[in-house]
Parts: C-alpha cells; sequence; structure tokens
C-alpha cells in the first residue's frame, strides 16, 4: 500500500519501486550512450499499464532531468562541443518541423503507422549492424598489432574538404564545413519526428561515423542536444494533448538522473570500441523486438486509438 | 395489427411485473458503504461494501458500471500475408469504461450455467453487447466486441468476480448477503452506479440501485486541475523542476568527487 502512488494523469496507479528501478536502468544508458532512452523507456511504460500517449509524454519530461544531468556531468569532463550541437539543434528543429508535416501527409495516405515501423526496423537493424561489425574490427585490429593507423583519405574525407564554410570544431578537433552538421540535423530531425522518438540513437552514429567526431565528445555533445529537444516537445505535449504525468516524471526522474551520473563515470572507463558494440546491441535487440511484433500473432486483435 | 401488438405488450408486461407477485415479493435491500471513494496521492484501489437482505430463494448478483462513453479503437491486420499493423479503425458508442460484476462462489445463473443464459438474465457481458453500438460491418462487429472485452478484462475493468458475495443465516423472510466490491487502481474519476439484483428462477426478480462517487483529492485533484486548465505553465513548470532536479544531482555529485 505505501509503496503505490496514484498518477493523476494516467489514471492509475503505480510501484514507486518499480518506476525508479527503471528510471535508473534508462538514466544509466543515457548517461554511458548519450541517448535519450526514449526508445526503451516508452515501451517499457506501456508494458507496465501507462497508456501509450502519457508515457511518450511523461518521458520526454523526465529526459528533460536525465539530460540536464548528463551534460552537465559530461561537461565536467570536458566532453561536450558547444558548437557543434547547437549547429545541430538548428537542423533538427528544422527538421523535425519538415518530418510532421511529411507524418501528416502519410497519415493522409493511410499507412503511416505500417511505414513507421518499417523505417525503425531498417534503420535500427542497419545502424546496429554497421556499428557492431565496425568496432568488431576495430578491437580485432588493435589486439592483432599495435600498429599505429594508417591516415588514409577516403572518397568521402575528400568531399568533406571540398565544402565550403569550413570552420574547426576544437572540442571535437576536427574541422568540417557548417553545412554538414546543419544538413545532418535536418536528416535526423526528419526521421525523429517520423518515428516519434528524440532520435538520440540515430543522432550518436551520425556523429561518429559521418561527423568523425571521437565517441566521448559525442555522447556530451549528444545529450545536450536532447536536453532542448525534449524541453520543447514536454511544453508542447503538456499545453495540446495534456499527457504529460508530472508524478510519474518525477519518480523517473529522481532514478534517472543519479543512473545518469554513473553513467557518466562507466561511459569515462570504457573504451570508445566496446561502447560502440553495447549501443550496437542494443539497437539490434530493440529491432528483433519491433520485427517480432510485425511478424507475431498479437494476443488481442483491437488497440486503443492514440499511441504511436 | 397495431392492437394485436399492444395486446402483446400488455400480456408479456403482465408477465413481467407478475413475477415477483407469484414468487412471494421477492426483495432485495441494500446498503453501499462508503458512497464515494477519494482519490488521494497514495490510492492504490478500494473496498466497497453492499450490505442488506434478499428473500430466502435467491441469488444476489452486484453490478459495478461506470458511465456510457465512446471508445476508439485500431484494428490490427495482416498484410502480404506476413506483417501485422494496424488497420482502420472502429467506434464502440455507449461502452461504460468499467464494468464489474460481484457473485457468490456458487452462483450459477442457471443450471446449466451457459453463457447465453447470462443474455437471458439481462447481466453480464452478453447483455452489455445489446447496450454497444459498433461503428462496423454487423458480422465484424461480433469479433470487435469480443477483442474489445479481451482488452478491457487485461486491464482489470471489466470482470466477473466469484466469491465475492456471501450469505448470512436464513431468516422467516429473507437471508443477510454482504458483497465485497474490489475498486481496481485504473480508476477514473466519476459517478460509478451500483446494482444489485435478487436473481431467482433465471430471471431478475427485484432491484436496487444506488450511486458510486469517485473523486479526485489532494495532490492529484491539484495536479489534475493544473494540467488541464493551465496546460502551458504545467508544461513548462514540469520543465524547470525536471531541469532542476538535474542540476541538483550533478552539484551533488561534484561535492563527492571534489573530495577525491
Amino acid at each position: 500500500m505505501f509503496w503505490h502512488l496514484y498518477l493523476p494523469i494516467a489514471g492509475s496507479s503505480i510501484n514507486v519501486l518499480l518506476i525508479f528501478s527503471l528510471g535508473i536502468l534508462v538514466g544509466l544508458l543515457s548517461g554511458i550512450f548519450g541517448v535519450g532512452g526514449g526508445f526503451l523507456m516508452t515501451p517499457l511504460l506501456i508494458m507496465i499499464g501507462v497508456p501509450p500517449t502519457v508515457a511518450a509524454a511523461s518521458d520526454s519530461n523526465q529526459i528533460v532531468g536525465a539530460s540536464t544531468s548528463g551534460t552537465l556531468a559530461h561537461y565536467r569532463l570536458g566532453n561536450v562541443d558547444f558548437k557543434m550541437g547547437f549547429l545541430l539543434l538548428i537542423g533538427g528543429v528544422a527538421g523535425g518541423t519538415v518530418g510532421v508535416q511529411i507524418i501528416k501527409i502519410l497519415r493522409a495516405l493511410g499507412n503511416a503507422d505500417f511505414l513507421i515501423k518499417v523505417t525503425y526496423v531498417l534503420m535500427l537493424g542497419f545502424v546496429g549492424s554497421y556499428m557492431f561489425l565496425e568496432s568488431l574490427q576495430a578491437i580485432r585490429k588493435k589486439k592483432a598489432a599495435q600498429q599505429p593507423p594508417v591516415a588514409r583519405e577516403s572518397k568521402y574525407a575528400q568531399l568533406l574538404g571540398k565544402l565550403p564554410w569550413q570552420m574547426n570544431f576544437d572540442t571535437s578537433g576536427v574541422r568540417l564545413s557548417v553545412l554538414m552538421p546543419l544538413g545532418l540535423g535536418v536528416f535526423v530531425g526528419i526521421l525523429a519526428a517520423i518515428m516519434g522518438v528524440g532520435g538520440g540513437f540515430i543522432m550518436v552514429p551520425v556523429m561518429v561515423y559521418l561527423l568523425r567526431m571521437p565517441m566521448h565528445v559525442v555522447v556530451g555533445t549528444s545529450l545536450f542536444q536532447i536536453l532542448f529537444t525534449c524541453i520543447n516537445v514536454t511544453i508542447l505535449q503538456a499545453y495540446s494533448n495534456h499527457t504529460v504525468d508530472f508524478v510519474l516524471a518525477l519518480i523517473l526522474l529522481l532514478g534517472s538522473t543519479l543512473g545518469a551520473q554513473f553513467g557518466a563515470k562507466i561511459s569515462k572507463k570504457l573504451g570508445g570500441d566496446q561502447l560502440k558494440i553495447l549501443l550496437a546491441s542494443i539497437v539490434l535487440l530493440v529491432m528483433v523486438k519491433m520485427l517480432l511484433s510485425l511478424l507475431l500473432t498479437p494476443e488481442i486483435m483491437v488497440a486503443y486509438k492514440g499511441g504511436h | 395489427m397495431l392492437k394485436k401488438i399492444s395486446i402483446l405488450l400488455a400480456l408479456s408486461c403482465c408477465l413481467v411485473l407478475g413475477r415477483p407477485f407469484s414468487s412471494a415479493a421477492s426483495y432485495v435491500k441494500a446498503h453501499l458503504s462508503p458512497e464515494a471513494v477519494d482519490i488521494g496521492a497514495f490510492f492504490n484501489g478500494a473496498q466497497v461494501y453492499v450490505t442488506g437482505d434478499v428473500s430466502r430463494d435467491a441469488e444476489v448478483v452486484v453490478r459495478l458500471s461506470g458511465m456510457g462513453q465512446n471508445v476508439a479503437l485500431k484494428k490490427k491486420g495482416k498484410i502480404l500475408g506476413l506483417l501485422w499493423m494496424n488497420l482502420g479503425s472502429v467506434t464502440i458508442h455507449n461502452v461504460p469504461n468499467l464494468y464489474l460484476i460481484y457473485i457468490s462462489k456458487d452462483f450459477k445463473p442457471t443450471a446449466g450455467a451457459q453463457p447465453d443464459k447470462w443474455e437471458e438474465l439481462g447481466l453480464g457481458f452478453a447483455a452489455l453487447k445489446k447496450q454497444v453500438d459498433i461503428s462496423s460491418a454487423e458480422a465484424e462487429s461480433e469479433a470487435v466486441f469480443e477483442e474489445f472485452l479481451k482488452l478491457k478484462e487485461s486491464e482489470g475493468l471489466y470482470a466477473i468476480e466469484t466469491g465475492q458475495v456471501t450469505y448470512g443465516e436464513a431468516e422467516s423472510g429473507g437471508k443477510s448477503f454482504r458483497a465485497v466490491l474490489q475498486i481496481p487502481p485504473r480508476l477514473t474519476p466519476g459517478k460509478y452506479l451500483v446494482e444489485t439484483f435478487a436473481v431467482k428462477d433465471a430471471s431478475v426478480a427485484a432491484r436496487t440501485t444506488a450511486e458510486l462517487q469517485v473523486k479526485q483529492v489532494g495532490l492529484p485533484a491539484f495536479i489534475s486541475r493544473l494540467a488541464f486548465k493551465h496546460g502551458a505553465l504545467y508544461g513548462l513548470l514540469a520543465a524547470i523542476i525536471a531541469i532542476a532536479a538535474g542540476l541538483l544531482m550533478g552539484v551533488i555529485f561534484k561535492g563527492e568527487k571534489g573530495a577525491h
């Protein structure tokens, strides 16, 4: 009795300890990998009986807290590239706006849900497999011979060098055209809006492979950017849909801010390649779960409207 | 033609009304306690009791139901013979958000206890199906309603709870009874209807109703009011408190780190 709290917006009571541990788990992931954890938390909340819309909205409220705590921890470790973060953010906001319009058109055409799920499975499968194989190779190479990496100019790198408005990003230690973070921000923003997530798990691979930032800076910068995305979502959801359950968010938050602090420390201890492999495994796991939900016969053939 | 129908109607009315009189006045008297349920911060379901007495040869069935509402559902279907997805939507009109039936351990609507006997009684899920209106083809609505029941049952909002009604000593005219109504934690505020039926010979012989008020108090009431009346302010506060909590946590951890 004592450990139960009533959630006024979700309209149900929940076990405080259960929610608190969920918060710690997701905060830990968020601190380690720089992802918001929305792609894990929202399904878990739905599983314990929180309505889907309330789960998604309250989760973004929680991520605001977790990413504040995570950004601060990574900032102290010197892992946040603010310049890059702002450029990605500007691109992300523009992309998000475009993405919302695309979703509207897809909904009108009728098969939006299906497209969203298939995009999810393809994206997660591709990103997860690529990261996994790449980091595995890197670890093997290191073990085989301690030879210094050969600096080779790939076609991609040559293309990057030719773009206008080159700029130094000191924290990341890269020199890039301003167009790169802006353009990729738009790309991730569109995908994130279509898939209905914060986009951390797409943003991280984009920063690692396309912007060529070092993994530790990627994590901090990603958290910094997620913070702003989720503040925006929380206020919009609370205003237009009344789906933010503050009691739920607060309990999750206590857990996740705690988890994020530990996560940042673990992140620093693990090597970049190990981090990548771990994240790739989680991404692949979510992909398999998603794929199964497409393939297996559902237990109940109807669901409440309004989830995502 | 019209005359015939009216005669028939009158006859059937006599039959229905006649029953209680013929069975030496079946009756049921019930008292609900408490008459209101408050949802506070630590609410985790509640118990409500219906006590009273009923004619000796009748059984008691208690029904707790919520106000009728319209529910929009997504239907799942298969495409390409392989992939499951949401195909179209359907709305069920005038369906209660809560529908719980409480019966005694060995209550059977009739000897056979087939589900359709509930229909004869006008109770149970069969009766509910008649009352709702489903916005889809006739052939399909049956299946949709079945799936809807499964959904509601999985949430614990629709159920037939056996063993919740117990009887006391039989006296000359009737016997006392007591029903324990388990109210689920997933409860929305509003008015709920508590009906107590005396069932005899596979039909309802007497019925009495009471109203159960459910309302939010304290912290839940305050948060709901803020969220629904001042959405923007609520969202802003939620974001600011989240940032503050994140910063606070960061500061606490920094203190710890500074020590090393």
